[in-house]
């Protein structure tokens, strides 16, 4: 059939095989992907609310629901203390139970009432990365922290990326006026104070996730404009385009199906660095208190508070998150480095 | 007549490694190449895609990149000496002073940072022991009897300045500066146009008539060049000598049949049914060779023999060697 | 005696200085006042050196001169007698130009630069199908399958990718690409230049025998006078942008009248 399968010559899978003798590079990815998409699951292992209760011959699921405080007869309103629950049912001794996922602690909820000493705390056996200053659970904090910095991180390098890459075919394919437009607009937006607009539009709109990231793509779209209009004024003067148009191609299809296929090495190169570099802006940002407000998980707001007390006493709230943040980062690194690796057409040779 | 230049039982091989299963594999480019070259004689080296010739003239020069690259066995006597065993700054007296070298590209001989003068002086004051004025004056003179007019001023120029067919001839200059006796001449006219490709391969004639420039190696792919510029020729296919003779003789009565059909459709002979004669298939790909004789595939006159094994190379008529089993020891005449 | 191109007074210029406002550039001219005919069912030759222009003709034949240099000045007519129709071809927009596309197709120099490294056999083939015809998936793989195999090739190679093939063969699946939308016209510039000899020949007659399977008129673009010698009905000399001979092959070559066209035969080393 006329599938373009995966033959073991298609380009693509030749560049598979070679990142995949990048020992570094390839066990990185493996392992980032899995831990990505495990902490997608984070709700069903670190949460306060319990996976299943069983209440009086009924069933309860609260990770998926909400439900009220007075199903179980405890409280008046909010949501039950199913910690707290788990023990009243234990002391009963009834069919009753709750099953609370494997870390019992949320990373927004609060603390207060179940520590005894004023937060924040140190790690113990029970907040095993200790508690911040709102009492809140460092451990959930920063695994779920995991999940926000990486998405963000993929989030704005893919969308600046896209918008980047968008103008650098526009801008190396029609040339001219087209060209001089995308170049200075690169030129401006390279000029461009960056933090005093994050701070100046930070302190406007406490932004969100979402407004986060719009933000910084409107901001970074440019990096990769420049080597992608490389790249297609390269490709677009070269034979295959032109039997390309002898074959009736239009612009559109000859800049979708043959340049831009062929223009993807700085693309792939510099993606997973532009990840790790957005990831570390995030927590700069959050360090700062310009990026992502509380209770959103952030591991540049621990370091913030660890920071502001005057001596290093909080050292849990520093060193932990900034050791997940340097473990992910080095991972992304040597992702990198083997798409490099892969991507690189030179061989290398001595002549003696 | 005395030889010059002999390589013996040369072994150049390639490593690389195959994709899927990281298996070494071995190309073997020179696949033990036995050659001599006489004084005063231009020996054409002909062959494609895949024939060896090239990597056979690298080698003299020890250009071979390593790691992928070696010179696995065999020795190179220049008047007398395995040249293969210098390295270093003795095998530095060697390149440019003895032996010199002119590459297809012409941008490979000439940096483009340099003006000629300095490029040519460097060659000069290298080897021979001159100053930089004496060197320059030199220079002016080779480029003159290159044939490049206004030489004394246009020697200050940059590489680009100049047409491919003049950059060769800055080429030339360069590799006769220091007085060679051999020069090597890699396939020099195969990117220019025809009518250059001529004006240069007359100057190469011309040059012979030097008095310390005594042979010349010309590589190509053009048994047509060949006919009319060299004395003798050999002709290499996979790695291997398949027939050695003097030109004439060659064209006259080819006796490997790679070398016929290589005749034949050089001169886009036609046959019976108005077609133009050809080699069936394809070039050889080194890391597909067939067993005995490595022709054997393509070949239209072959007996059981060949596809078992290898034919020696052997002296059928007086220098005239040839490489096949359809020729045996009992036939020499 | 039909003739399927009518080139009167072509010249094309292109700017060594480029203005992205304004068109106060400096021009270079490739061609100038080039005029031929391109008779129905001939092999005309295009004979000339590195500057002599053939390859702007060839492009300006395939209606490419745009694409690849917009500030490009064309001047002159290219009558174009196909089909019934008389049109020409620099005028030619959209869908007419698509209709000429599928008359008039080419085949270039270097098979490894014409084609995309990232497409199989069968994708690269298969483009001009999608462009030009309206055939089904079904009726553009037979049609793939049956070019491949008049070209020298197998069905099976229909998946794989180019880097797979030998240099010949590359070039066979270039040329594949061209005749699959059974064009009237072949423009081919120096098809054969890049390949070894022996390769060469079988090429050439591959040439041939799609010449008479197809019914194609060819013009072909070399530098190489055997093949001239043995291809070419008529031939047209360039140098620096102008014709300087032209006519039936064997009387230019026995009696050039050109000292330019002399010069050339006698540099060229024939055995």
């Amino acid at each position: 059939m006329m599938k373009q399968q995966s033959n073991i010559n298609s380009l693509f899978h030749k560049r598979w095989l070679k990142f995949r003798l990048h020992k570094r590079g390839y066990y990185s990815l493996y392992i980032t992907v899995i831990l990505y998409a495990l902490s997608f699951f984070l709700p069903l292992l670190v949460n306060k609310d319990p996976l299943l209760v069983r209440y009086d011959g009924n069933y309860y699921f609260p990770v998926f629901k909400y439900y009220s405080a007075t199903t179980f007869n405890v409280g008046s309103n909010g949501e039950a203390n199913y910690r707290k629950l788990k023990q009243s049912f234990k002391v009963k001794n009834n069919d009753d139970f709750v099953l609370m996922p494997f870390y019992p602690y949320g990373p927004t909820e609060n603390l207060l009432d179940e520590l005894n000493i004023i937060p924040p705390t140190k790690p113990s056996a029970v907040n095993w990365f200790g508690t911040d200053d709102r009492g809140r659970d460092v451990f959930a904090r920063v695994l779920y922290g995991f999940n926000v910095s990486v998405s963000f991180g993929l989030l704005v390098t893919f969308f600046s990326f896209l918008l980047g890459t968008i103008a650098g075919a526009l801008s190396g394919f029609y040339g001219g006026k087209t060209d001089m437009f995308f170049q200075r607009a690169v030129e401006v937006w390279a000029a461009l104070p960056f933090l005093y607009l994050i701070i100046i539009l930070s302190s406007i709109i406490t932004p969100g996730f979402s407004l986060l990231t719009f933000i910084l793509v409107l901001l970074n779209w440019v990096g990769i404009t420049l080597y992608v209009r490389g790249e297609v004024l390269r490709e677009k003067s070269k034979e295959y385009v032109f039997a390309s148009y002898v074959s009736g191609s239009s612009k559109f299809r000859i800049i979708t199906k043959h340049i831009l296929p062929n223009s993807i090495s700085p693309i792939v190169t510099f993606a997973p660095f532009a990840v790790v570099g957005n990831i570390a802006l995030l927590v700069s940002l959050d360090f700062l208190g310009f990026g992502l407000q509380p209770p959103t998980a952030s591991w540049g707001q621990l370091i913030q508070q660890g920071m502001s007390y005057p001596t290093l006493d909080r050292w849990w709230l520093i060193i932990i998150p900034l050791v997940f943040q340097f473990a992910t980062l080095i991972l992304i690194v040597f992702i990198g480095e083997g798409f490099r690796d892969a991507f690189d057409s030179k061989q290398y040779s001595r002549l003696k | 007549m005395k030889k010059i230049l002999q390589i013996l039982n040369l072994k150049t091989y390639f490593f690389t490694a195959d994709e899927k299963s990281n298996k070494e594999i071995v190309l073997k480019a020179v696949d033990d190449v036995s050659l001599d070259v006489y004084e005063d004689e231009i020996l054409g080296i002909v062959g494609e895609s895949g024939s060896g010739k090239t990597v056979t003239a690298q080698s003299i020069m020890q250009l071979i990149p390593e790691p992928s690259g070696k010179i696995v066995s065999g020795e190179i006597f220049y008047k007398g000496e395995d040249i293969l065993k210098r390295h270093g700054e003795e095998l530095r007296k060697i390149r440019g002073k003895e032996i010199a070298y002119i590459f297809q590209e012409t941008y490979s001989s000439l940096n483009p940072v340099l003006t000629i003068e300095e490029q040519i002086c460097e060659v000069i004051t290298t080897h021979l022991d001159k100053s930089y004025e004496e060197a320059a004056e030199i220079s002016a003179g080779l480029l003159e009897s290159m044939g490049i007019k206004d030489a004394a001023d246009r020697i200050k120029d940059y590489p680009h300045q100049f047409s491919g067919g003049m950059r060769q001839r800055i080429a030339l200059a360069m590799a006769l500066a220091a007085k060679p006796a051999l020069l090597i001449a890699d396939e020099p006219t195969t990117m220019l146009d025809v009518t250059i490709q001529k004006q240069i391969l007359d100057l190469f004639l011309s040059i012979k008539k030097n008095k310390t420039l005594t042979s010349v190696i010309f590589i190509t792919h053009n048994l047509g060049l060949v006919s009319k510029y060299c004395d003798r020729v050999a002709v290499m296919y996979a790695g291997k000598i398949q027939e050695i003779s003097a030109v004439e003789e060659l064209i006259k009565s080819p006796l490997h049949p790679y070398t016929k059909g290589l005749l034949y459709a050089s001169a886009f002979v036609k046959d019976k049914d108005n077609k133009v004669y050809t080699i069936p298939g394809n070039t050889p790909s080194l890391k597909e060779l067939p067993q005995g004789c490595k022709f054997c595939n393509r070949c239209t006159e072959t007996t059981d023999n060949c596809f078992i094994d290898e034919p020696p190379l052997i002296e059928i008529k007086p220098n005239h060697f040839v490489r096949c089993h359809l020729y045996r020891e009992d036939d020499i005449k | 005696m039909n003739k399927m191109f009518e080139i009167k007074d072509l010249s094309v210029k292109y700017s060594s200085k480029k203005k992205v406002f304004g068109n106060k550039g400096k021009y270079v001219n490739a061609v100038e006042g080039v005029s031929f005919d391109f008779i129905k069912g001939e092999v005309l030759g295009i004979v000339g050196e590195s500057g002599s222009g053939k390859s702007t003709v060839s492009r300006t034949l395939l209606s490419i001169i745009k694409q690849i240099d917009k500030s490009s000045i064309v001047c002159g007519s290219v009558l174009y007698n196909g089909g019934g129709k008389s049109i020409d071809l620099l005028k030619a927009k959209g869908k007419e130009l698509k209709q000429i596309r599928k008359k008039i197709q080419g085949v270039f120099q270097d098979p490894d630069s014409s084609m995309n490294q990232r497409l199989t056999a069968g994708k690269i083939i298969e483009e001009p199908l999608l462009n030009l015809t309206n055939l089904n998936k079904n009726e553009r793989e037979e049609k793939i399958k049956d070019v491949l195999k008049k070209c020298g090739l197998s069905e099976d190679d229909i998946n794989k990718y180019p880097n797979e093939f030998s240099a010949g063969q590359k070039q066979r699946i270039c040329i594949a690409r061209a005749i699959v939308v059974e064009p009237e016209i072949l423009i081919a510039d120096e098809p054969l230049s890049s390949l070894d000899i022996s390769i060469q020949a079988q090429i050439l007659n591959l040439f041939v025998d799609l010449k008479e399977k197809y019914n194609l008129s060819i013009i072909f673009i070399t530098h190489d006078l055997n093949i001239v010698k043995v291809f070419c009905d008529r031939i047209i000399v360039m140098q620096n942008g102008k014709i300087v001979e032209q006519g039936i092959t064997s009387e230019v070559l026995a009696n050039p009248k050109d000292e330019y066209t002399k010069t050339l035969f006698t540099s060229n080393v024939t055995l």
